[in-house]
């Protein structure tokens, strides 16, 4: 007789079953190297069919860049074009209805900052501050009628990066890396490029694996940082630690191991630890070189705006800068993708300070947002380009969001109050019907034009995840006594944006 | 997924209805149907789960009679007299239930109690009553009576010790298994020091038990580290995992919670002192209304509150997304007692009856309204006698300061009147330009044109302004409409390192934006421009402020009309002119008034502790010269040295002394405020009837609930004798006491398995904190139910359940692999030998901190913070790593913020505080491998292992080396290693041997 195990399966719900080969094999798959763990142990190859369970659909999308604009970014300045805030710019605002404002930012009606122009041979209307992406705009899929369930920073944001308002859930690329697995193993599945200045709203929060084992957290690489990655290298204050003896080292630590192991040799977690030190030290080689700009040509590195070396920058917020800092996370994530990482995670924005370093433009849209969306867009263009010119484009699916829009009502004269009524999300690349809209919004980007049918976080994560083959009713892990999923029990597939 | 519980429930549901299929099956011509007996379980678990409750779907439910003729949308669903009704229609057509139609059997025996014209027995049906494949009903085993079972037969095995070893040999050998040899004694002590202190035993204390591994020693040893201090600091760590406590608020602001440790303390103290867990309990849910009320009783509930709050949800304009942060926060706490005592997941009964317990969704809202009154923020832990005493003390000192203070003011007015005669031959200045308004203070009199708040006082011709007091004086609605302006005020600061006070500031009454000269508020010792929401604020570069405490300046700002805004401090500008973000604000005649000594109105920080000689609004923007001009005008001013030479020298005792006694005074009551200890206990306010709302939804209230406990445990009743608007303290109380009741099954079966599982790294149930439907059954449940009823009867002390576990040959098995083992039971589930573990992410620093010799033992207090922090409207945390001792405590008393994640600690899956983990992980990974090696603190202990080794070895390395050994691993090097060992340390120092130790297996688990 066998005791059934509580996680038979590849793919356990809740606590892992570690103490079986298999058992542990298969908590390890996606994370960190998990294939080559997983190769490598096989005295018994794994199965073929161990894959997880929601693995349905063809897989149109290998990877995933999500861009994540910190603050809330305004759609009706930058992608949604609303021709009556012009008309009516300066009038007093009149939504119609009694409306809740998060700081009561209910001032005259503000028109766009940036003039709206057509782009494309889909004639998308950008504002001139996008404009960079008017060459890509015939990829991009846009969705105008995104709502929000929170008008609070940390809430929408983790609505966004984990599909609920609470702490405590798994980050989107958490999901993705235990559903799909690594395609490298010498890299991170889950990479998060933060922001220069800082984290956004919930900082780790929004890439922490929640409930899901620890390997499926994102990894903070920051790029251009003196240490990149936390702990990749010896600490300078063990000199006895040098790169030859280190290797002498960790020879002696595998005897040690392997002695260790001798007469506990059902307990494949003492084996797979020895193997990890093997995965480590070929990590401290390839995270270097992937995060290195040196073999980079120099028109590459114009297209992305970046000035390798440059910090002689002003003191005030300014464009050069702002394109060379999200350039060069647009470069590393592309670098990152190209060698196999799964989901990489671009910020724009740090968390509220002052002087404002987001997109939370309460005070003066011009001001924050003039130099970061020019910023972004330069980044993102190169980007999508760079990725179509290298045909990743087919097979990697751009995300661009934010947690919130904002008003189309103004606040202190230049600025806009939060609006998670509405607001916007584009989508581009790997299975998206490009140079579409999909939903729009009222005639002032307030709401939702159909009030009854938007669009929400969970439609685009189903999406993603559909895109990825994945259904996302079946991508389930099991925390005290519920199934959750990244969609919760909501979410519908947008199958009007995919191609 | 897991099949195991699924086929359970086929099982059950089978016996439930199987006496009507049976005799449905044999008997098509049923004499007679016994409805309660046959057709109410028929009904309950295949038509009741959609048809019931507050929104049944197509509005059709069949709790009874009459709502069956009733009916639904597609009209009555059962008619008298008429067999053909819609119910058999959809049933016979197979539409119903949806996708599982009913079998032959059963559809015959329905049919049957329609032919005999469907009579009713016991109604209304109870939705919930019986377990079917899809829920847990009120039959679930989990809520049931505690059950006694005679021991079997293998109680008389030589092998089993007690109660706990039969049970586990029976169903091992029902399963073809046998139990493991005993463990190694060198393996065991490791295992029993890890498992119950957190730390790895000495080596003296290893050869000691090698030395005498009897039953004898075995037992003292175990006494032994129960009675350790370090038992609770190790348990209580498990305790904290359970209640997601957290000492940062997490989401938005993640401001720091820097007095919320008491409630840590409080548990490891009452882990440490054996504290009943009947009462354990109580003081949690209700410890600061339990008589008599003590501090340990008020620190205990923080655990209602102890895990995140949204600072900015609570925050915003929008009522609504407030009301609904409202009701997270509810969840949090309702769930959380849930889970940590009941170990039932209440909170998934907040929008609808829960899915798969038998908890409807009035249940949700009874205890809701239990916690209704509980909410998130600081107060008070001393005892209500000791703060009487301490309000007695205060009241008494404040009295004593106004004395004193009438004093020097009586000496001060004096002394002015005295300097003012001398003066008379002062050069008088050209007045400056005439100001819109301008305000001076006369002795004895009230102020002209506004109002003295919060024992603001006017001295020596001087608005005297106390900020302790929150004092201010107020002007009447200004006169007119003004644009540009000059604000223009002669202060004295009586403390340089205030912050956040203003000394004039202009107001709107309607939106309270302002305009202000304030000081010290963004950077300590400097003016600024201060306005509503800093939009017309820059930080200024100018030196900081250094006159003497007691000497007037004279402050002015200036708005332009070109919106530049321009300070001048003693006639001389203060920083450049600069043009802020936002326009010029209007402040409207009538709608706005002058502040001396307050930043705006509800600025907690914005009061001005010193004088304002004179204020003055004026309506036009003034230039330099017109500024220096005003300043050369206020040449009247008497610095307070001046005041003070005027007056004799006993008068000058006199005003030393009384300013002496102030000050002792005050330091007095600053003494006392720091022992009026606060915590993050919560605060508590009586709420108002708690309504249920439909869906959830906070613009969807329904009836009014009445608190109570859970309507399923049928052996305590749930009824609390409470009314809707009963006080919250009797509320929690009584719940409380609902909770502990010893007849409630459900408490003592959860902190058996709890305990259980920390020992073994598995519980007899799986899901600790689940024992629904989703949730395991247990391996061995008269095992579980006989752990319960011993602590019980026992008086809820854990102490004995511990000892009685430890002493169990089951726990003192070898943990060696078995093939043959491993292919029944893989997963060790049946404990066929004691399962391996890593160690947790605290094990593993303080075990490395315990053998290189660098454990700080310091117990209880403050947190260590191994961060800096940055805040701007949010607090940043920035881990670092520093070598001081004070960072060298245990793992527990680290600061448990949300977002200051430690990588070492991450790597190895140390949850988020605000997570309610009732099972830690265990992964493996790369990153692991990476903090082990290159994390500084691991290289620091590895070096401080090294030189210790180095000491006690008297520098002999062969020596260290079995040293470092038996530290890290407690055992010695075997030759061979120890020949290896040599040979690194020579090349590479001994450090990096010990390195290896740190990071070696052998050192990371528990054999």
């Amino acid at each position: 007789m066998t005791i059934a195990s509580h996680n038979g399966s590849a793919f356990p719900h809740g606590n892992g079953s570690p103490l079986s080969r298999r058992g542990w094999l298969s908590t390890a798959a996606g994370g960190l190297g998990g294939m080559a763990l997983s190769s490598l142990l096989a005295a018994e190859a794994p199965p073929p069919g161990d894959t997880h369970p929601a693995l349905v659909f063809p897989v149109k999308a290998k990877r995933v860049v999500q861009l994540f604009m910190a603050g809330a970014a305004s759609h009706i300045d930058l992608w949604d074009h609303k021709p009556e805030l012009v008309k009516r710019h300066g009038e007093e605002s009149d939504f119609g209805e009694p409306v809740e404002a998060f700081q009561n930012g209910l001032g005259p009606w503000l028109k766009p900052v940036w003039d709206f122009k057509a782009h494309g041979e889909c004639s998308k209307m950008l504002s001139d501050a996008v404009a960079p992406l008017g060459a890509v705009v015939d990829r991009m899929a846009f969705i105008h009628n995104m709502v929000s369930t929170s008008g609070v920073h940390s809430a929408a944001t983790l609505l966004q990066s984990t599909g609920f308002i609470l702490p405590g859930f798994p980050g989107t690329g958490c999901w993705v890396g235990y559903a799909l697995g690594s395609l490298n193993d010498n890299l991170p599945t889950f990479v998060v490029l933060p922001d220069h200045r800082g984290y956004g709203s919930n900082g780790v929060k929004n890439w922490d694996a929640g409930f899901l084992p620890a390997q499926y957290s994102g990894t903070v690489v920051q790029p251009g940082a003196a240490e990149p990655i936390a702990d990749l290298h010896p600490h300078a204050s063990a000199q006895w630690l040098t790169t030859d003896s280190d290797a002498a080292t960790r020879r002696a630590l595998a005897r040690l191991n392997r002695a260790h192991l001798d007469g506990r040799g059902g307990d494949g977690r003492l084996e797979a630890r020895i193997r990890t030190y093997e995965l480590a030290a070929r990590m401290q080689l390839a995270a270097p070189e992937a995060l290195s700009l040196a073999d980079e040509p120099e028109h590459v590195l114009r297209m992305y705006g970046v000035e390798p070396g440059k910090t002689d920058w002003p003191t005030e917020i300014n464009v050069p800068e702002e394109t060379h800092h999200f350039g060069l996370k647009c470069l590393t994530a592309r670098r990152l993708l190209e060698r196999g990482v799964r989901f990489v995670q671009v910020w724009s924005g740090n968390d509220n300070g002052f002087p404002r370093r987001n997109w939370d433009s309460h005070e003066d849209v011009e001001r924050d947002h003039g130099p970061l969306a020019r910023g972004m867009a330069h980044g993102a263009a190169a980007l999508i380009k760079d990725l179509d010119q290298r045909g990743m484009l087919d097979d990697t699916l751009v995300v661009w969001t934010t947690e919130f829009g904002r008003m189309p009502s103004s606040q202190a004269g230049r600025g806009r109050d939060h609006n998670p009524f509405v607001f916007t999300n584009w989508l581009c690349g790997a299975g998206i019907r490009g140079g579409i809209t999909h939903g729009e919004s009222d005639q002032w980007g307030y709401k939702p034009l159909d009030r009854e049918n938007p669009t929400t976080v969970h439609d685009v994560h189903a999406t993603v995840l559909r895109l990825l083959g994945l259904e996302h009713t079946k991508l389930t892990w099991r925390h005290n006594g519920v199934d959750r999923r990244l969609t919760d029990v909501h979410g519908h597939v947008l199958t009007p944006i995919l191609s | 997924m897991s099949l195991r519980p699924f086929t359970l429930i086929l099982i059950a549901i089978g016996a439930a209805i199987a006496p009507a299929l049976g005799t449905a099956a044999e008997a098509p011509q049923l004499p007679a149907v016994d409805f309660d007996r046959q057709i109410a379980p028929l009904l309950v678990s295949r038509c009741l789960e959609c048809h019931s409750g507050l929104d049944p779907d197509g509005g059709l439910s069949l709790i009874d009679a009459a709502a069956a003729a009733k009916g639904g949308e597609s009209g009555p669903a059962l008619e008298p007299g008429k067999t053909e009704s819609l119910l058999w229609q959809r049933v016979e057509g197979d539409e119903m239930p949806p996708e599982h139609p009913l079998p032959p059997a059963e559809k015959a025996l329905l049919r049957a109690w329609l032919e005999a014209g469907s009579p009713w027995g016991q109604t209304p049906l109870d939705p919930l009553a019986f377990s079917t494949e899809k829920r847990a009903g009120r039959d679930w085993w989990s809520l049931q009576p505690l059950r006694e079972t005679p021991l079997p037969d293998t109680a008389l095995d030589p092998w089993a010790r007690g109660p706990i070893d039969a049970w586990v040999l029976e169903r091992l050998g029902a399963s073809g298994l046998a139990p493991s040899r005993p463990a190694d004694p060198k393996i065991l002590i490791r295992r029993l020091f890890i498992d119950l202190i957190g730390l790895p035993p000495s080596p003296e204390q290893v050869d000691a038990f090698m030395a005498d591994p009897s039953d004898v020693a075995w037992a003292g040893l175990v006494d032994e580290l129960l009675a350790s201090p370090h038992y609770g600091e190790r348990w209580g760590r498990h305790w904290l995992d359970i209640v997601r406590y957290t000492e940062s608020e997490g989401f938005e602001y993640d401001h720091p919670r820097d007095r919320a440790w008491h409630y840590r303390d409080y548990v490891i103290r009452s882990f440490n002192n054996d504290k009943p867990y009947d009462r354990f309990m109580q003081e949690q849910l209700a410890g600061d209304v339990l008589e008599p009320v003590t501090s340990d009783g008020i620190i205990a509930t923080s655990m209602l509150v102890c895990g995140a709050w949204d600072r900015a949800g609570n925050a915003q304009a929008n009522a609504t997304q407030r009301a609904n942060t409202r009701e997270e926060e509810m969840e949090d706490m309702i769930s959380v007692v849930g889970q940590t005592f009941l170990g039932l997941t209440l909170n998934c009964a907040r929008c609808h009856r829960h899915k798969f317990d038998p908890v409807p969704q009035e249940d949700y809202f009874r205890i809701k309204a239990v916690f209704d009154g509980v909410k998130h923020g600081e107060r008070p832990i001393t005892s209500p006698v000791e703060i009487a005493v301490r309000e007695r003390e205060a009241a008494a000192r404040t009295e004593a300061i106004a004395a004193e203070r009438t004093t020097i003011a009586d000496l001060e007015r004096e002394g002015a009147r005295r300097a003012a005669q001398r003066s008379h031959n002062r050069v008088a200045f050209p007045p400056g330009p005439a100001p819109l308004i301008r305000w001076t203070f006369r002795d004895g009199a009230q102020p002209a044109g506004g109002k003295l708040h919060g024992g603001a006082e006017i001295v020596a011709g001087r608005l005297r302004l106390h900020k302790e007091t929150q004092s201010s004086f107020e002007s009447d609605p200004i006169p007119e409409s003004i644009r540009e302006k000059t604000l223009e005020a002669w202060v004295v600061l009586s403390d340089l390192d205030q912050g956040g006070g203003a000394a004039i500031s202009i107001e709107t009454s309607a939106d309270r934006d302002f305009d202000a000269l304030v000081f010290g508020e963004r950077q300590p010792r400097k003016w600024i421009a201060g306005s509503g929401g800093f939009v017309r604020t820059h930080d200024l570069e100018a030196p900081p402020e250094t006159s003497p405490a007691g000497q007037p300046i004279h402050m002015a700002a200036v708005y332009r009309a070109d919106n530049s805004i321009t300070l001048y401090r003693n006639g001389e500008r203060y920083a450049p002119p600069y043009v802020p973000a936002a326009g010029l604000r209007t402040f409207e005649k009538g709608g706005a008034t002058v502040l001396l000594g307050l930043r705006h109105h509800g600025a907690g920080n914005g009061f001005l502790d010193g004088e304002i000689l004179q204020a003055a609004l004026h309506a036009t923007a003034l230039d330099d010269a017109q500024v220096a001009a005003t300043f050369r005008a206020g040449g009247f001013a008497f610095s307070k040295g001046e005041i003070l030479a005027c007056l004799d020298d006993a008068q000058r005792a006199s005003h030393a002394g009384a300013t002496a006694r102030i000050d002792g005074l005050k330091k007095e009551a600053e003494a006392s405020a720091a022992t009026a200890e606060l915590s993050y206990v919560g605060v508590r306010v009586e709420p108002p009837p708690t309504a249920l709302l439909h869906r959830g939804s906070v613009t969807s209230p329904g009836a009014i609930m009445t608190p109570a406990g859970l309507s399923s445990i049928t052996a305590v009743n749930a009824d609390l004798g409470l009314t809707p608007e009963a006080p919250e303290a009797e509320r929690r109380k009584r719940f409380a006491a609902w909770i502990a009741d010893p007849a409630n099954p459900l408490p003592a079966r959860v902190i058996a398995n709890r305990i259980w599982q920390y020992h073994f790294g598995r519980g007899l149930v799986a899901t600790p904190s689940d024992f629904g439907l989703n949730g395991g059954r247990p391996s061995h449940p008269e095992l579980l139910d006989s752990l319960a009823g011993e602590l019980v009867r026992g008086g809820w002390r854990l102490k004995p359940l511990h000892r009685a576990i430890l002493l169990s040959s089951t726990y003192r098995q070898a943990s060696t692999h078995d093939e043959t083992a491993a292919a029944i039971d893989a997963d060790t589930i049946l404990l066929w030998r004691y399962p391996p573990r890593r160690l947790e992410a605290e094990v593993v620093r303080d075990a490395m901190l315990a053998v290189s010799g660098e454990l700080n033992p310091a117990v209880g207090g403050p947190s260590f913070r191994p961060f800096t922090t940055t805040s701007f409207n949010a607090t940043f945390y920035h881990p670092v790593d520093r070598d001081d001792p004070q960072y060298n405590r245990r793992t527990v008393y680290r600061m448990n913020v949300n977002s200051g994640k430690e990588p070492l600690l991450d790597a190895f899956d140390c949850p988020s505080p605000s997570v309610k983990t009732p099972t830690r992980g265990e992964t493996i990974t790369p990153l692991q491998a990476l903090a082990l090696m290159n994390n500084s603190f691991v290289q620091r202990q590895a070096d401080r292992l090294a030189g210790r080794a180095l000491e006690a070895a008297g520098g002999e390395l062969t020596v260290a080396i079995d040293r470092a050994y038996e530290l890290a691993l407690g055992r010695r090097a075997t030759a061979e290693e120890r020949h290896r060992a040599v040979t690194a340390a020579q090349a590479r120092g001994l450090a990096s041997v010990c390195w290896a130790l740190l990071n070696s297996s052998e050192f990371l688990y528990v054999q």
